[in-house]
């Protein structure tokens, strides 16, 4: 019998199957937790955003329409959570989505373009362990702004087309690509500095590069 | 300007691999000359070929592996140039190639194998930069994987609350327009309360403990933090309140003598802002205070408020790089100190009334905390030290049990057999 989608289970959870909903925890648990790990950068707050989103989502579950996908509307919440979470600790300034990416930029300095071809990705099991692999990816992420922050990990752990991103962000489609765009060159400059801080061996620009396995 | 779109590999107008540059189109070739009669820079390209120019400029940069300074540094600073005309950013930008790499990556759904073969090796960046942000370091993974239960249970019985909480709450409490109670209601739902009541409680026993023991678990990731950030500000060390032990001085004496108890010493990190007093109460201990009464406590009032049990501290391994990586540092209060305390006769394999019985949580060196039904790990019982150990198994293996040849001592000596 093929596996019930994610929408059949919310649907059933709606209808007082209390078990459909922990089928769903289940199934998104290790994405959603890794997500806000990434997101909030401190454990014990992903995991009381981890409790808030599924608070939330069976507060809103009579507003959920089942014929869109539940995942990308989970991971927005709970990226919403994290951010509420985050800003009551005081942990980082929050910047909506929606805001533009270019101006306020008040000493006129000109835009900082990134090639990724010049920076390292050095695959798993290379160089680093993945305590150390994970430690400085960690700090890039934490160096990007919360906006560049979120929308690149939401990209990334849901694999959405940019058209759906901007579905599920309400925010224009012009602004998903030039926001995702600054979101991949700010981690990409990022990462290269921390991997040359931590000892990656992040190369400097232009140098040959290494290819990343797949 | 508006950015050109991905280099689609099936351009037979523009895609090297299908033949010499002879085989561009007319147009590809007026643009590629003005590239090359602008010194490979599009932007100094005139607008009807810029587009056109633009793309070729990019495949120049992507077959060109020249070191820095070189025809490729010049081509990326040119279409940062063209890109860069509206104006100033304040963020990183992608170049062009990268940024087409992305799109183009997005759009064949984070599979960098589906991207144009032109842009793949960007796309495979990007793909790295992916596996990168979505795996987490082993530490991680075992704190997602350890508390995966707990963690549903806890929403789950959370949500159960809130199931509860709805059922419970009176239609017109809010103040929804729709008039007072009258007695009928009240009798009526006084009946419905009764009824839920005796289907419910036993469902509702099991969520409480249920969510005791998940918010035990955050305790205990909560504390692991705090013995973290400990560890940090005092030289790795652990927290030690006390001068140490020995000389007839009991560590027991929680309150009366927190010179002397070993409570003290977990207390510190109370004391020393590193954790709040109710990350040390477990909810199955409702003696446990969660509020410090006195600003300037150092220690529990009674054994009784106590929660959890904290390895007995000595200055010799009152230091991280003192212990092993897998010792365990404190869990669920220990039976056996309670019940010695009340001058009680223990049993060493009972688990800590925390939790019923059930079992007990422990919190590792290494930050990690789980949860085991039997007290003793690694062959070592954790409510004891390994000589009373050692002497209990002595007299345990030498006594031996019931052989089924004893008999009563004396005539008041209750003996009783099948």
């Amino acid at each position: 019998m093929p596996e019930r989608t994610d929408e059949r289970l919310f649907e059933a959870y709606r209808d007082g199957d209390a078990e459909a909903l922990r089928t769903i925890i289940d199934r998104h648990h290790d994405d959603l937790m890794r997500f806000l790990f990434r997101l909030c950068g401190d454990r014990q707050l992903a995991e009381d955003a981890f409790q808030d989103a599924f608070l939330q989502i069976h507060q809103s579950a009579g507003t959920f329409d089942t014929s869109r996908r539940f995942r990308p509307w989970l991971f927005t919440v709970a990226a919403n959570k994290a951010r509420d979470l985050m800003r009551k600790k005081g942990r980082r300034q929050m910047v909506p989505l929606s805001a533009p990416v270019r101006g306020g930029d008040s000493d006129g300095r000109t835009a900082s373009f990134i090639d990724l071809m010049e920076v390292d990705v050095e695959g798993p099991g290379q160089r680093l362990d993945d305590q150390e692999r994970d430690r400085l990816v960690q700090t890039a992420v934490d160096s990007l702004s919360p906006t560049l922050r979120e929308i690149l990990l939401l990209a990334y752990f849901q694999r959405l087309s940019y058209a759906q991103i901007a579905d599920e962000l309400g925010i224009p489609l012009g602004t998903v690509k030039s926001r995702l765009h600054a979101a991949v060159a700010s981690f990409a400059r990022a990462w290269k500095q921390a991997s040359k801080v931590g000892g990656a061996g992040g190369s400097d620009a232009g140098s040959n590069t290494t290819e990343v396995s797949s | 300007m508006t950015p050109p779109s991905p280099i689609n590999p099936d351009d037979q107008t523009l895609n090297p691999a299908t033949g010499p540059l002879s085989a561009l189109s007319p147009e590809d070739e007026a643009a590629f000359d003005a590239l090359i009669d602008a010194g490979l820079d599009p932007d100094a390209v005139g607008d009807e070929h810029r587009p056109r120019a633009l793309h070729v400029a990019m495949l120049l940069g992507l077959l060109d592996a020249d070191p820095p300074g070189g025809r490729s540094l010049r081509v990326e600073r040119a279409m940062a140039g063209v890109a860069g005309t509206g104006g100033s950013a304040s963020e990183e930008r992608l170049n062009e190639l990268s940024d087409a790499a992305s799109e183009s990556f997005v759009m064949a759904g984070f599979d960098a194998t589906r991207v144009p073969t032109s842009l793949s090796s960007r796309a495979h960046k990007l793909a790295g930069f992916g596996r990168a942000l979505t795996t987490l370091g082993p530490d991680a993974e075992r704190a997602i994987d350890e508390g995966r239960s707990a963690r549903i249970d806890l929403v789950m019985t959370r949500l159960a609350d809130s199931e509860m909480g709805d059922a419970l709450a009176f239609p017109g409490a809010e103040g929804d327009g729709r008039g007072s109670f009258r007695m009928s209601d009240l009798v009526a739902a006084a009946a419905v309360l009764l009824l839920a009541s005796a289907v419910l409680f036993p469902t509702l026993g099991a969520f409480r403990s249920e969510r005791m023991q998940a918010a035990c678990l955050v305790n205990g990731q909560r504390a692991a933090q705090a013995f973290g950030l400990y560890a940090g500000d005092y030289r790795e060390s652990l927290p030690m309140a006390t001068a140490g032990f020995g000389g007839g001085r009991s560590w027991m004496q929680v309150g009366t003598s927190p010179e002397r108890s070993n409570s003290a010493n977990l207390f510190t990190l109370v004391r020393t802002g590193h954790t709040g007093l109710e990350t040390l109460a477990c909810p199955g201990n409702d003696r446990a205070p969660t509020r410090l009464v006195a600003p300037d406590a150092t220690d529990w009032n009674s054994l009784d408020e106590v929660s959890y049990s904290y390895r007995i501290m000595t200055p010799t391994h009152a230091r991280v790089h003192a212990l092993p990586a897998r010792a365990v540092l404190m869990a669920d209060r220990s039976p056996v100190i309670l019940r010695v305390a009340r001058g009680e006769a223990v049993s060493p394999e009972a688990r800590s009334p925390n939790h019923g019985y059930r079992g007990q949580h422990l919190l590792r060196l290494d930050g990690t905390v789980e949860w085991t039904v039997e007290p003793v790990v690694e062959g070592d019982n954790i409510w004891l030290p390994r000589q009373i150990e050692q002497l209990i198994q002595t007299v345990r293996s030498r006594v031996g049990l019931v052989n089924g040849d004893e008999l009563p001592t004396t005539a008041d000596d209750a003996f009783l057999g099948p």
